[in-house]
């Protein structure tokens, strides 16, 4: 594959091989559970439910939203990491570096925790409003004459993630259901059984997506450098501006909804780009497509691996784990 | 003493197939032509520290023109300034009559292009996708890929003899090879002014009066005007139709290099004690070093 330059387009077969992918997938997410279904019945379930039949219910109440949100959280994540790895141009740069997931599972703490609210997704605005909280501090602390540079960004926004994960576990630790809460939340988790939170979100991954478009133009001109850019006639602030906007929304909307889930942020880029090449507009796309199988796929294993469930966070992280180890020990390096 | 044609005046040349505005070239009317990059009293400030105080210079359209002086006077700031990099404190530059300030950024990068000092291409890129990045202010969300930009593309690819190249990988290229990527990509931006700062640091010498060349051909023969910042006197001297000279952050001596160039003016921007002697056969300058004091290594221990 390596003898084999990519040029701007990826190879004509991978997106319908990706898109098909995505559908055995999301099959495989409706099938696969303690309740093993054919596919005759979950086609059956969704073009005529019958909620009295226990195979319908199952595939309503349970397997339609998780594989929705497996769909929704993959997607912004798989953008997000996308966009962030184009952004700071560090292949380790997860849509989390930002301080997006701490600032969202402290906003969580504080909301079970000292304002005790009760309600089951309660605490999903609070998610998403810790992690624009979070991002937007970052922003702040380490903006400089260009609108941000890079490296200042991913260590303020790795200080942020340290002082918050600090607090929020000392806020835990004195409070047993914050704890609880925080505990589910952190292993990151498609099995949410309503799809309101899901709907919830959807709006603002929608406009992340459209924010993560007009971004990657511009940032397949920051990649060349700063001047470079500017002597293409694009805005480096502009671009960084839209970038953080898009992945803040989009690993926040995901985080508010599955909770933290690492590694596919991370890996998916990396995967995309081994077939499309370092065109930014191109791995946003293919890891749109990328991400929610691999999440689904890892939620779809964790439902059989154990007795019980293993939460998909949990899969994702150590298949990518492997991967990060290969990817480290491939031929090259990437470099962004 | 130079041994360059003399320029034809621009409005004979041959249109320059960028889509700029013709007024980037057009005559004042009286013969003598109106500046292309008129830089008036601009003030500097990088930092605190004044880099270029009330610098004014005007650059002749369709020359090429040299930026010369010691390290730190300012040659790159007054480039990067000119291409809106830096923002001066007071003073405005005019491209065509045009204050660069008020400009889109899009139509700016459409009339004028800089190759920087230092570019990065990303891993994993091909030769052709990196000079089609030079086509960003022609393309856009609304305005998408056409032949036009494929055609200014693969001309960039066939100026800089990169032809063969286009499905490489830049990370596989030389040195020499990357940098003719680079000026690849700033042809494919199709732009009538030019700008390149210290193109040939880290060439070979055959690379150098390679890309020496073809900035020349640039203007000679397709009438685009092209400011370099260069280190090497000689060269400047050979193949710039004008020699703005700086030290310190000022203009201290700008016109054709055979009226500017000399011993004094040598010693007193860069310090260095010579004599210019003139090639017979290319009427070519050659700056001949005196001999200067012995350094005092007194210091560091002798070898055992």
């Amino acid at each position: 594959m390596r003898d084999h330059p990519r040029t701007a387009r990826a190879s004509a077969w991978v997106i319908p091989v990706l898109v098909l992918a995505l559908a055995v997938s999301v099959l495989l997410s409706l099938m696969v559970g303690a309740r093993a279904l054919s596919p005759s019945t979950v086609i059956a379930a969704i073009l005529s439910p019958d909620l009295s039949l226990p195979d319908h219910a199952v595939v309503w109440d349970g397997r339609i939203p998780r594989t929705l949100l497996g769909l929704v959280a993959g997607v912004a994540i798989g953008v997000a990491g996308a966009v962030i790895q184009g952004l700071t141009r560090n292949p380790l740069a997860d849509p989390g570096v930002l301080g997006v997931n701490a600032g969202a599972a402290f906003a969580v703490v504080v909301a079970v925790g000292v304002l005790g609210i009760q309600s089951l997704f309660g605490y999903i605005w609070f998610a998403f409003a810790g992690a624009l909280i979070a991002s937007v501090v970052v922003y702040l602390v380490g903006r400089s004459g260009h609108g941000a540079d890079p490296i200042r960004l991913v260590l303020t926004g790795v200080a942020l993630t340290a002082v918050l994960e600090g607090l929020g576990q000392g806020l835990a630790l004195v409070n047993p259901q914050a704890f609880d809460r925080l505990r589910t939340w952190n292993l990151g988790s498609l099995d949410i059984g309503s799809i309101q939170p899901v709907l919830a979100v959807s709006g603002f991954v929608l406009a992340g997506l459209l924010l993560a478009a007009l971004a990657t133009r511009g940032l397949n001109a920051v990649a060349l450098g700063e001047d470079a850019a500017t002597s293409l006639g694009v805005s480096v602030r502009a671009t960084r501006v839209m970038a953080i906007a898009a992945v803040t929304v989009l690993a926040g909307s995901a985080a508010a909804t599955a909770g933290v889930i690492v590694f596919l942020g991370l890996m998916v880029p990396h995967l995309a780009r081994r077939f499309c090449g370092p065109d930014n507009r191109w791995v946003a796309g293919l890891s749109a497509l990328m991400a929610p199988s691999i999440l689904l796929l890892a939620d779809v294993l964790g439902r059989v691996i154990l007795p019980g469930e293993l939460a998909a966070g949990i899969v994702v992280a150590f298949v990518g784990a492997p991967f990060l180890i290969a990817l480290a020990r491939g031929k090259r390096v990437v470099e962004l | 003493m130079s041994t360059d044609p003399t320029p034809t005046p621009a409005s004979s040349r041959p249109a320059a197939a960028g889509r700029d505005t013709p007024a980037d070239h057009a005559a004042s009317g009286t013969g003598k032509l109106a500046p292309t990059l008129a830089v008036d009293a601009i003030d500097v400030v990088l930092d605190g520290t004044t880099i270029l105080p009330e610098l004014s210079v005007d650059v002749a359209p369709g020359k090429f023109t040299a930026i010369i002086g010691p390290n730190g006077c300012g040659k790159s700031t007054l480039l990067r300034s000119m291409v809106r990099l830096l923002k001066p404190k007071a003073g405005h530059i005019e491209l065509a009559g045009e204050n660069i300030a008020s400009l889109p950024a899009k139509q700016l990068a459409r009339r004028m292009a800089l190759l920087p000092q230092s570019a990065h291409a990303p891993s994993g890129i091909t030769v052709r996708d990196l000079v089609a990045r030079g086509r960003f202010p022609h393309t856009g969300l609304l305005r998408q890929w056409t032949p036009a930009d494929d055609a200014a593309v693969s001309g960039a690819l066939a100026a800089t003899g990169l032809e063969e190249f286009g499905t490489r990988l830049v990370d596989g290229l030389s040195g020499g090879q990357r940098q003719r990527v680079w000026v690849a990509m700033l042809l494919a931006q199709q732009t009538r002014t030019v700008l390149l700062d210290e193109p040939t640091t880290y060439l070979d010498i055959a690379h150098q009066y390679g890309l020496l060349e073809l900035m020349r051909e640039l203007s000679v023969g397709q009438g685009r005007t092209v400011v370099a910042v260069l280190h090497d006197l000689q060269q400047a001297a050979h193949y710039a139709d004008e020699l703005v000279v700086m030290k310190a952050g000022r203009v201290v001596a700008q016109g054709a290099p055979a009226e500017v160039l000399s011993a004094e003016l040598i010693l007193d921007v860069f310090g260095l004690a010579c004599h210019l002697v003139v090639d017979e056969v290319t009427g070519t300058v050659l700056v001949v070093p005196d001999r200067t004091e012995r350094p005092d290594l007194s210091a560091i221990q002798p070898l055992g």
